[in-house]
């Protein structure tokens, strides 16, 4: 284990109608370990999950990415922000120019004039509300996007491919920030396009390579079986170049020579900086692999420590016999 | 009416509403956007399109709207210095920019509130949204003329036209459309060729476009039909040459579409000056263009049926013919008790006949797709030449036989008149179609760009999309913007076609017929959509033929059981091929390089 936590949770809360799924959770995950998240069915596990990756929104409770608040991290995008603010204020200045024509008649003056007022108006209106709303503690935002951008990266429990896409083509999607991601580009920088696409190809190839997938490279993911499945997943998680990456289930229904192979390449990630986070069944796996376990159950938090500490945890022990 | 004049204005109607079916396939297609409300866009677009270019409101009780922007004179007054055709057209232009630009900006709009529901429940909104669309204009008398047309929406350039070439513009334009032809036909010529040889490469004959190619009749062809130019390009692009033609291929990475340029620009010039300098030139210079488009087709025909023997080419000829003679009974008995039911009968066995041959027989079974395609060649060939001779050669009228013939090959001249022109619904015919292959192009290298691939993941699952870091609410909006703007390209297309426009022009119905030929091209297949587009007019002027041949009384039942036709045909289709017609393209080596 090394260096100041990636991520810090605090007292996370989270209820769906009257069940309590997650309640008062309070962990961090570093650079460099792995930690396994562990406890019975209903534990509230993967839903911490959700709440971790942006997925759910907390009812309460805190949770920081390298020391910032991921609800800040979600806000919306500047792109975003731009065009709720046009059109706000486009809205705003027809309204205003159908104002000024039924006040003043029809004049160039009247009609702009209320078409200017309108459109600062609608463009008020929009920071305006986005103010009011940051400052609100209850408001909460959702833009899971934002968290993969800082680079937090997680994977589904039922792993969820793009099916009509071939391996390759699902790992060369991944990657941040792809010149020819810009329909401007797309059409009018093709050579600057290519050459980014050639270097994201380079890369797929290598995750290619590591994961062994080479013999389905163009098979459509949709015709893989579950365990290279939970491979591609991870390929597609690695493209993305992440910090830390939350794992759900990845060996669940993989047969042990893939397991193995999902475990050794987790383990070298892990020697080279990055932090895991892995909700498993699979106890052999979870013990060998992580450094720091933290046990839930009914949505609280059971125990924290050292694989060999938790094995015998007494409180543990119970949880899983249901005791 | 001339048949090839039949042709050219179902290939008119099937070029814009090509382009409406290329809007929806954006939409639904690649990002799986299911927009009900499509032709709201397409309104905006035509009405747009009218407005900027109507002369302001002359006050008149007839019509009333709310402006008029008159841009083909206005631009006249800024161009003052180039002829009133060519500031016409520009002002048409910016015309069509403008509706385009304003029918995404609003498909945006429509999209903001709308794109973060089910895709259902999207569907049914925006369908709202464009009978919203449709009631303003239909309502509101001040805007496009309420419940009435809006009328006198001028066509660009339509006083050169009908064009016989002895006039300077008419030489120009003449210069142009054939110029245009020449350059598209070399282009796919050297497409052709180069298709046709990477089968055969293995010996290693392609290495500077000599050898094998110069070697068969169409690569001579495609030799003089370039001037040379397109070896030329070769070898200077094999040597690294520049100047002026190295500048020219390097118009598009391509030697085909610098040499297409040249030849092109040379044939157009040939043209013109023929046209306006000899009697006749006109007619002499359109044959030439004209059998040059016929001997590509073939070209392209027989790369296509590319494994074919003889015994296939007679078999489709003989289903194509089987289908053609199914229908005599209805053309030569008349009473309905006696035609129906034979029509019937005829159809049952021949198509019975035809799936049991495509299940049973391996030549057959093996390239269903090129048998169905050359069998409805077969039959479009049937009805194009032999069937408008049939009258004048069983009278032993061979000199009129030969007239229809020649007439119906020299496609690019009208000759319904006095003398041969080149009438309005081709330049129309040439303009949409050069629109489309520019939008074309440009989808395609969308679609098969990052962004492209970026939509495709949002259909296949938005939740990924956004576990990886992309915004796919970013991708949604700009897919609805594009697919919008180009259902207002075709929606300003339709206002110079119509010339006319009522609010029930855009009733849901058009929606759903854009559906119709993305379903019948393929889904997800940029250019099926010409094919889904033009099967669907080719089945609407069909049957408008074929209720010539019935009673009056009957026609207009005919022309309504049509839809119950198209309906069964259509649920057949999806039953038996719900990918469409051509599919979708495979795209293992999709990616930002071409």
């Amino acid at each position: 284990m090394s260096g100041a936590p990636l991520l810090e949770v605090e007292n996370l809360q989270k209820s769906f109608g009257g069940i309590t799924a997650v309640d008062g959770v309070s962990f961090e995950l570093e650079s460099g370990a792995v930690t396994g998240l562990i406890g019975p069915n209903g534990a509230g596990k993967t839903t911490t999950f959700n709440l971790l990756s942006g997925f759910y929104e907390p009812d309460g409770g805190a949770i920081r990415l390298k020391g910032r608040d991921t609800q800040e991290l979600m806000g919306p995008a500047p792109a975003e922000q731009f065009i709720w603010t046009s059109a706000s204020a486009s809205s705003l200045g027809l309204v205003g120019m159908g104002l000024g024509r039924i006040l003043a008649g029809v004049s160039p003056t009247a009609l702009l004039g209320g078409a200017a007022a309108g459109a600062v108006g609608g463009a008020g209106l929009y920071y305006g509300q986005a103010t009011v709303n940051g400052v609100r503690d209850s408001h909460k935002h959702s833009r899971p996007f934002q968290l993969a951008r800082d680079g937090m990266v997680r994977t589904f429990q039922i792993t969820r491919e793009l099916e009509e896409m071939t391996v390759l083509e699902n790992l060369v999607l991944a990657p941040q920030g792809q010149a020819g991601e810009n329909l401007l580009n797309a059409v009018f920088r093709r050579d600057a396009v290519a050459e980014d696409e050639q270097q994201i190809r380079e890369q797929a190839e290598e995750i290619i390579g590591l994961l062994e997938l080479d013999h389905l490279r163009d098979e459509e993911a949709g015709n893989l079986s579950g365990g290279q499945r939970k491979l591609l997943e991870l390929g597609r998680v690695l493209m993305l170049e992440p910090d830390l990456v939350l794992l759900d289930e990845p060996v669940a229904g993989v047969n042990p020579a893939l397991t193995d192979r999902i475990m050794d390449t987790i383990e070298e990630l892990t020697d080279d900086g990055l932090g895991f986070c892995i909700v498993e069944h699979e106890m052999d796996v979870i013990m060998s692999l992580s450094d720091r376990v933290v046990a839930m159950a009914e949505g609280k938090k059971l125990a924290e420590g050292p694989p060999s500490e938790i094995q015998n945890d007494q409180r543990v022990l119970e949880a899983y016999l249901g005791g | 009416m001339v048949v090839a004049d039949t042709v050219v204005s179902l290939g008119v109607l099937a070029a814009f509403y090509a382009l409406l079916a290329l809007g929806m396939n954006i939409k639904y297609g690649h990002t799986g956007l299911l927009d009900f409300g499509h032709v709201g866009f397409y309104l905006i677009g035509a009405y747009t399109a009218a407005l900027l270019v109507l002369p302001p409101e002359s006050g008149g009780p007839d019509t009333i709207y709310i402006f008029g922007a008159n841009l083909p004179a206005v631009v006249g007054d800024l161009l003052f210095f180039l002829p009133s055709p060519v500031t016409d057209l520009l002002g048409w232009l910016v015309a069509i920019g403008i509706a385009m630009t304003l029918a995404g900006v609003v498909g945006a709009f429509v999209a903001l509130p709308t794109l973060r529901l089910r895709e259902d429940y999207l569907a049914i909104t925006v369908l709202g949204v464009s009978v919203i669309f449709q009631r303003i204009v239909q309502a509101e008398s001040w805007l496009v003329n309420g419940p009435d047309a809006l009328r006198g929406i001028s066509r660009p350039v339509g006083g050169l036209f009908p064009l016989d070439g002895s006039t300077l513009g008419g030489a120009v334009v003449f210069l142009f459309i054939s110029g245009a032809v020449w350059a598209v036909c070399a282009w796919a010529l050297g497409r052709a060729l180069d298709a046709e040889i990477l089968e055969v490469a293995e010996d290693g004959t392609r290495a500077d476009g000599s050898g094998d190619r110069d070697s068969t009749v169409a690569g001579r062809l495609h030799a003089v039909a370039t001037l040379g130019t397109d070896r030329i390009l070769g070898e200077r692009a094999a040597t690294g040459g520049d100047g002026l033609l190295g500048t020219v291929a390097g118009l598009g990475r391509n030697q085909h579409v610098g040499s297409a340029l040249i030849a092109g620009t040379v044939a157009g010039v040939v043209g013109a000056a023929l046209a306006f300098a000899v009697p006749m030139g006109l007619v002499a210079w359109g044959a030439v263009v004209s059998v040059f488009t016929w001997v590509v087709v073939l070209v392209w025909l027989a790369r296509f049926g590319a494994d074919f023997r003889t015994v296939d080419y007679l078999a489709t000829l003989g289903i194509g013919l089987a289908f053609m003679l199914a229908l005599a009974p209805m053309y030569y008995l008349t009473p309905l008790w006696q035609w129906l039911p034979l029509t019937v009968l005829a159809f049952a066995v021949v198509v019975g006949g035809t799936a049991y041959m495509a299940t049973n027989w391996d030549r057959f079974a093996d390239r269903q797709f090129r048998y169905g395609t050359f069998a409805a060649l077969w039959f479009g060939v049937i009805w194009y030449f032999p069937l408008q001779i049939l009258t004048p050669v069983l009278n032993g009228n061979l000199g009129t036989a030969a007239n229809v013939v020649f007439d119906s090959t020299v496609w690019m001249l009208s000759f319904s008149g006095a003398q041969p022109t080149i009438g309005y619904s081709r330049f129309l015919l040439f303009f949409f179609g050069a629109l489309l292959f520019v939008c074309l192009y440009v989808m395609e290298l969308t679609v098969n760009s990052p962004f492209g691939r970026v939509l495709r993941a949002v259909r296949n699952d938005e939740e990924v999309v956004n576990s990886l870091g992309k915004d796919p609410f970013m991708y949604k909006i700009q897919s609805m913007m594009l697919g919008s703007a180009l259902a207002g390209l075709a929606g300003a297309l339709a206002a110079m076609y119509f010339q006319v426009l009522v609010f029930t022009i855009f009733a849901p119905r058009v929606t759903f017929i854009a559906l119709l030929m993305m379903f019948l091209g393929g889904v997800a297949n940029n250019r099926a959509m010409i094919v889904g587009a033009f099967l669907f007019w080719a089945f609407q002027t069909a049957t408008v033929e074929l209720a010539g041949f019935v009673a009056p009384g009957l026609r207009e039942n005919i022309q309504a059981f049509r839809f119950v036709v198209m309906g069964l045909l259509f649920l057949a289709l999806l039953y038996y091929r719900p990918q469409g017609i051509m599919g979708e393209r495979a795209r293992t080596e999709m990616g930002g390089s071409e």
